[in-house]
């Protein structure tokens, strides 16, 4: 994403990035950066608290309306309300897709050569 | 419902955040991203990951007219399509996804391999705000949608691929639909 909004903003078109990273997003020097303390896969806030998805739209409008130099950042002040142990938990597919199989019975050592 | 934003708030920094009458407030601790991310990498078979470095100042564009007579293009990299389209694959899908701005909350899907996608599923929302900026559309706050908002799987390994293969096409889109300006959302 990070490419993308620099690559956009080169066309002359302003851009806002939402972000759950702001301080990666900022060193790699985006125009306009809203940041959020959510965990990955939740951008806009929970599932149905339209209130909250609505604040951070609002933050995002308002980062575009006001930022005056490239590397503005807002960070919404909204506290995600799951403790963080639970919610930051990290999270795998059960089941590797079949590339990335692939790719791990790749690592797997080798069994030497039969003779 | 107080909720107030604040620019340059850091980590670290005590939040009040007030919602409905329930007050919450703590230390909001850093989160170990890059090291996650590291983490997440190694697991599915990839080499070190290699962050893109922009050591130049960044393009700025300041807005040329009043938000409520922008033109604003989504894009989000959630996985996101509308039934009746094609699914994103497993990984380094560079392919684009077109969504009506009108198409209901209800008829879209999310393919990704790299987060938990139960929530997002549930409510589409979370990950790709096309309901909410209808809102705001509606509120008068944003003069309009693109007539389409684009999507791609995201957790494209190479940057490369994301500069020749996915940006042109976005941005060939977000010229044809002459937006005023974008929204970008990762997850």
């Amino acid at each position: 994403m990070p490419v993308l909004a620099r690559v956009i903003e080169g066309l002359g078109i302003p851009t806002v990035t939402v972000t759950m990273m702001p301080d990666v997003a900022q060193k790699l020097r985006l125009s306009r950066v809203v940041g959020v303390e959510f965990p990955f896969g939740y951008s806009f806030g929970m599932p149905g608290d339209e209130a909250m998805q609505l604040t951070v739209a609002r933050a995002a409008v308002q980062a575009l309306a006001e930022a005056g130099a490239p590397g503005y950042r807002l960070d919404v002040a909204l506290q995600w309300p799951v403790p963080t142990e639970v919610a930051y938990k990290e999270w795998q597919p059960t089941e590797p897709s079949p590339i990335v199989a692939m790719l791990l019975r790749a690592r797997q050592p080798q069994p030497p050569p039969s003779s | 419902m107080a909720v107030g934003l604040f620019p340059g708030a850091r980590r670290g920094r005590l939040l009040a955040v007030e919602r409905g009458k329930r007050v919450l407030s703590g230390v909001v601790e850093p989160i170990a991203y890059i090291q996650r991310l590291t983490r997440m990498y190694e697991h599915l078979g990839y080499p070190a990951y290699q962050w893109v470095r922009n050591d130049d100042r960044p393009p700025f564009v300041p807005l040329s007219k009043p938000l409520a007579e922008c033109r604003l293009g989504l894009i989000a990299s959630g996985g996101i399509y509308a039934a009746g389209q094609v699914a994103f694959h497993f990984k380094d899908d560079t392919s684009i996804r077109a969504i009506p701005r009108e198409a209901p909350i209800a008829s879209l899907r999310t393919a990704h391999f790299a987060y938990d996608q139960a929530d997002a599923r549930a409510d589409p929302n979370c990950v790709f705000p096309l309901g909410t900026l209808r809102g705001l559309v509606a509120e008068g706050v944003l003069g309009e949608l693109a007539s389409h908002a684009y999507t791609f799987m995201g957790g494209i390994y190479s940057a490369r691929r994301v500069q020749e293969e996915v940006a042109p096409a976005l941005v060939q889109r977000l010229i044809d639909e002459r937006v005023d300006i974008a929204l970008l959302v990762p997850v």
